[in-house]
C-alpha cells in the first residue's frame, strides 16, 4: 500500500470511478424520484400539455439532486483534500455545498409536496429555503476569505458543518412534524429580513471576497464560485422580489438560477476532481519514469562509486606499498643506484651516497663513472646481459676523495612493454668489512694449522726416526727422540684444550664456578707449579699474599688465569730477573698482580695484546714461542667471573697484568 | 755450482725440529749441517758456512724467513744460493705465495723423515741442473 493514497494511479482510478457513481445514481435517483411523485413520463403527457408540469416538477428536482451530487462531489474531494494541501479551497467548498445542498434538497421536497399538493407553499418550506440560501451564501463568503488567506480548514469546516447540521435538523423536524400551513411569502416586497441578508452575503462574497480568491489563488474552482454567486444573487432577487406561487413564474426562474449556480459549482468541482486525477496520473507516470531514471542512475552511480572506492583503495595500498618500499630503500644500509640508460644518476639512496662519501643530492644528475675506478666497467646501464637476469660482480668503487673499496654489485634493467631500457638499478654493498672478516678467518685457520703442524712435524719426524733401523741401535738418540715427542704430543694437547676453551667461551658454552676462593694458597700452588719451568728459562718466581684474602671465582679457572698470564712472563723475562706475584684487596674487590721484568709491550702492540693468536696475527714473525692464545683465554676466563684483566708496560721495563675479582668474605 | 750437495745451513727457531731434522739430515742422508735458531744469526754466520743450500722456516720471532730470504740475498755470494722454505702454513695460496719470492721449493711440514733427504737431493738436482744449462 502506498503512503499516500492518491498519489497513486490507484486513487486517481478510485476517485474516477466514485464520481461516475454519483453521476448515474443521480440520474437514477432523479427518474425514481419523479416517478415516485406521480409524475406522468409517458409520451403522451407530453402531448397534451402536461409537459409544462414535468419541466416544473424536474426543475425543482433536477436543481435538488444537482445539489445531492454535490454532496457526492464534496466527500470525494475532502477526502482528496486531506491529501495534498494544494486542494484546500475545494474541500472548503465542498463542505459548504454539502450543507447547503442538503438543505436545498430538503426545501425542494417540501415545495415540490405543497406546490403540487396545493400550489401554495407554506411556512416551513420557505424557512428552510431561506436558512439554505444564507447558510450558503455565508459559506461562500467566510471560505473565500479563509482559502484568500490560506488558514487552516479544521476550524471552519466544523463550525459550517454545524451549522448545515442545525439547519438540517431544524428542517427535518419542521416537514415531518408539522402540517403545512400555506405560503405567503410571495406578492410581497422583502417580506422577510433574512431573505435580504442571503441576497446581501452573495453580493459580499461575489463583489469582495471572491474576485480577491481569484486574484490570489487563479483557479477555475475560485473563478467558478465567483461566477455562481451571480444566479445566486439573481435567484435570491427574484425569490424576495418577485412573489409568486411555487413552479409558477418568478419562483420558476429562481430554481433555474439556482440550479445553473449549483451546475456551476458542480461543473468546476468535477473540473477539479478531474484535473487532480489527471495531475495525480501524469504524476504518477512521471514520478515512475523518474523513479525509474533515478534508480538507473543511483546504480549506475553505486556501480562507478564502488569502481571509484575499489580504486580509491587500490590507489592506497599502491601507495602505502611505495611509501614501505621508499622507507626502506632510504633506511637501509644496501646503497641502491638507479641510471638512465646514457648512465646518468636518477636516484642515489642516502647508503649508496654516504658509502662513495657524497650526499644524495651532490650524485644526482652526475654520471655512474663518477662512482666506478679507472678502468672499472661503467655501470649495469651498458653492461647487463642480455638474457635479463641480475648481473652479479664484486668489483673496486671510488670515493669522492679518490681512495677505493671493493663492492658487491647487483644490477638489473628495467625495461617498458616494447623491450626498451628505461633504467638500470644497481644495489652497492660495501664488502671491505666482509673481506676482512673473511681474511681474519683466513689467517686464523693459517695459523692454527700452523701452530698444530709444528708439534705435529716434532711428533711425525721423531716417531719416523725412531722406526728407522739404523738408529734402532743407538740407545741415546732414541731417548732424545722419545722426549721430542711426548714434549710436543703435551705441546698439541695444550693448544688443542686453548682451542676448545676459546670455543666454549666464544658461545658462553663454559660453565664457571663462583664461590669465595682463599687467594694466599692459590698463589703459592700456582707458583710452585710454575717454578720448574722459570727455572728452566732461569728465571725467579717470587709470591707474597696478605692473610685471609678471598676472591669470588672459579678456583680451577683462576688458576688456569694465573698459569697463562705466569707463563707468559716467564717466556719474555730475560735470564736472571724475577717474575713477581702478588695480591692485594681494594674497595670490595681483590686484585692479583703478575709482573715481569721483561722488554714490555711495544706501543703498536697493545691494542692487540688480547686477540686470539696476536703474536702470530698477520705476520709469520712471533717474538716468542707460543699459541698465542693466553692472554686471549684469561681475559675472557676473568670476564665470565665477573672481573676484568688490565695492564700496564714500559718499554724496556718490563709488564704487570692485573686480575680484578670481586672480593669475597674474609677467613674468619 | 757443485754437482753433490754437501753443506746444508738449517734455519729454525724451534728446538725440537732442530733435533729430528739434524738427526735426519746428519744420520740419514749424511750432509754437513750447521743449524741457526734465528734469521739474524743465519744472516750473520752464513758467509763463514758458505753452505750449498739453505733450508729456512718461515715463521721464526724476530726475522721471518721472507725477511731472512731478502737479506741473505744481498750478502755477497748469496744471491743466487738456493734456499727451500719449510713452513706450517700450508694454504694452497700461502705455499704459492712463497714460490713467488724465489725460493728453490717449499717443503710443508710435518715431513716425513725418510723422504726428508731425498726430497732435498731431488730439489739439488734440479737447481744445479737448471744452472748448470744457463748460459
Amino acid at each position: 500500500m502506498p503512503e499516500n493514497l492518491f498519489s497513486s494511479a490507484l486513487a486517481g482510478r478510485i476517485q474516477v470511478a466514485l464520481a461516475s457513481t454519483v453521476v448515474a445514481l443521480s440520474a437514477i435517483v432523479w427518474l425514481g424520484g419523479l416517478a415516485a411523485t406521480g409524475t406522468d413520463l409517458s409520451f403522451g403527457a407530453f402531448a397534451d400539455g402536461a409537459l409544462i408540469d414535468l419541466l416544473k416538477a424536474a426543475t425543482s428536482w433536477t436543481a435538488a439532486w444537482v445539489a445531492l451530487g454535490c454532496v457526492f462531489a464534496a466527500l470525494i474531494l475532502v477526502v482528496s483534500a486531506s491529501s495534498t494541501q494544494d486542494n484546500k479551497e475545494a474541500a472548503l467548498i465542498a463542505v459548504s455545498m454539502a450543507g447547503a445542498a442538503v438543505l436545498d434538497a430538503l426545501a425542494a421536497v417540501a415545495l415540490a409536496r405543497q406546490g403540487l399538493a396545493t400550489a401554495s407553499p407554506a411556512g416551513p418550506a420557505i424557512a428552510i429555503w431561506t436558512l439554505s440560501r444564507t447558510y450558503l451564501a455565508a459559506a461562500l463568503m467566510l471560505g473565500g476569505m479563509w482559502i484568500s488567506r490560506a488558514r487552516t480548514t479544521r476550524f471552519l469546516t466544523r463550525a459550517l458543518g454545524s451549522i448545515g447540521a442545525v439547519a438540517a435538523a431544524a428542517g427535518i423536524a419542521a416537514l415531518v412534524g408539522a402540517p403545512l400551513p400555506p405560503m405567503s411569502a410571495y406578492g410581497a416586497i422583502a417580506p422577510h429580513p433574512w431573505d435580504l441578508l442571503a441576497l446581501v452575503l452573495f453580493a459580499m462574497a461575489g463583489l469582495v471576497v471572491l474576485p480577491h480568491l481569484v486574484r490570489v489563488r487563479r483557479t477555475a474552482l475560485g473563478r467558478a464560485l465567483m461566477l455562481s454567486t451571480v444566479p445566486h444573487v439573481l435567484s435570491q432577487i427574484d425569490a424576495a422580489f418577485g412573489g409568486s406561487p411555487a413552479f409558477e413564474g418568478h419562483s420558476m426562474v429562481s430554481h433555474l438560477l439556482r440550479l445553473i449556480a449549483y451546475g456551476g459549482i458542480a461543473g468546476a468541482l468535477a473540473l477539479n476532481l478531474l484535473s487532480r486525477v489527471r495531475s495525480v496520473s501524469i504524476t504518477h507516470r512521471e514520478f515512475e519514469t523518474t523513479r525509474r531514471e533515478l534508480s538507473r542512475q543511483t546504480e549506475e552511480l553505486v556501480r562507478v562509486d564502488r569502481e571509484r572506492i575499489l580504486e580509491e583503495a587500490k590507489r592506497r595500498r599502491a601507495e602505502r606499498r611505495l611509501l614501505m618500499l621508499e622507507r626502506a630503500v632510504e633506511r637501509m644500509s644496501i646503497g641502491v643506484v638507479i641510471t638512465e640508460p646514457d648512465g646518468t644518476l636518477l636516484y642515489v639512496n642516502p647508503a649508496g651516497a654516504s658509502m662513495h662519501g657524497y650526499s644524495t643530492s651532490d650524485l644526482i644528475g652526475t654520471r655512474y663513472q663518477l662512482l666506478a675506478p679507472d678502468g672499472e666497467p661503467a655501470g649495469a646501464s651498458t653492461a647487463t646481459p642480455p638474457t635479463g637476469r641480475p648481473w652479479v660482480r664484486e668489483q673496486m668503487s671510488r670515493t669522492r676523495d679518490g681512495a677505493t673499496f671493493p663492492a658487491r654489485l647487483v644490477s638489473d634493467n628495467v625495461r617498458d612493454d616494447a623491450g626498451n631500457l628505461l633504467a638500470s638499478v644497481t644495489c652497492c654493498e660495501d664488502i671491505s668489512e666482509r673481506r676482512r672478516v673473511e681474511q681474519m678467518k683466513q689467517d686464523f685457520i693459517s695459523t692454527v694449522s700452523h701452530e698444530l703442524r709444528t708439534p705435529l712435524t716434532s711428533i711425525v719426524a721423531a716417531l719416523g726416526l725412531i722406526a728407522q733401523p739404523a738408529l734402532r741401535e743407538d740407545p741415546e738418540r732414541l731417548h732424545e727422540l722419545t722426549t721430542v715427542a711426548h714434549r710436543n704430543s703435551h705441546r698439541l694437547l695444550q693448544l688443542v684444550n686453548d682451542l676448545l676453551d676459546l670455543q666454549r667461551l666464544s658461545v658462553g658454552r663454559m660453565s664457571l664456578e663462583s664461590m669465595p676462593v682463599a687467594i694466599e694458597p692459590l698463589l703459592d700452588e700456582t707458583a710452585t707449579g710454575m717454578r720448574a719451568v722459570a727455572h728452566e728459562h732461569d728465571v725467579r718466581i717470587e709470591a707474597q699474599c696478605p692473610q685471609g684474602l678471598r676472591a669470588i671465582a672459579d678456583r680451577r679457572r683462576l688458576v688456569q688465569v694465573l698459569l697463562n698470564l705466569i707463563s707468559n712472563a716467564i717466556k719474555f723475562s730475560p735470564p736472571g730477573a724475577a717474575v713477581e706475584l702478588s695480591a692485594r684487596g681494594a674497595d670490595e674487590r681483590v686484585i692479583l698482580t703478575v709482573r715481569d721484568q721483561g722488554p714490555g709491550i711495544p706501543q703498536a702492540f697493545q691494542d692487540q695484546i688480547f686477540e686470539r693468536f696476536t703474536q702470530a696475527d698477520a705476520s709469520t714473525a712471533r717474538p716468542t714461542g707460543g699459541s698465542g692464545l693466553g692472554l686471549a683465554i684469561a681475559r675472557q676466563l676473568v670476564e665470565a667471573m665477573a672481573g676484568t684483566v688490565e695492564f700496564e708496560t714500559e718499554e724496556g721495563r718490563g709488564t704487570a697484568f692485573h686480575v680484578n675479582l670481586p672480593a669475597g668474605s674474609p677467613d674468619g | 755450482m757443485k754437482e753433490t750437495l754437501e753443506r746444508i745451513l738449517l734455519v729454525e727457531d724451534d728446538h725440537d725440529i732442530q733435533t729430528v731434522a739434524g738427526i735426519v739430515l746428519r744420520s740419514l742422508g749424511g750432509f754437513e749441517l750447521d743449524v741457526c735458531g734465528s734469521g739474524a744469526e743465519a744472516l750473520e754466520r752464513a758467509p763463514n758456512i758458505d753452505p750449498d743450500l739453505i733450508l729456512l722456516d718461515v715463521m721464526m720471532p724476530g726475522m721471518d724467513g721472507p725477511t731472512t730470504l731478502e737479506a741473505l740475498r744481498k750478502v755477497p755470494g748469496f744471491a743466487d744460493k738456493p734456499v727451500v722454505f719449510m713452513t706450517a702454513r700450508a694454504q694452497p695460496d700461502e705455499v704459492s705465495g712463497y714460490r713467488e719470492l724465489g725460493v728453490a721449493d717449499v717443503i710443508v711440514k710435518p715431513f716425513d723423515p725418510a723422504q726428508l733427504c731425498a726430497q732435498v737431493e731431488a730439489i739439488w738436482r734440479r737447481v744445479s741442473t737448471r744452472t748448470s744449462n744457463e748460459p
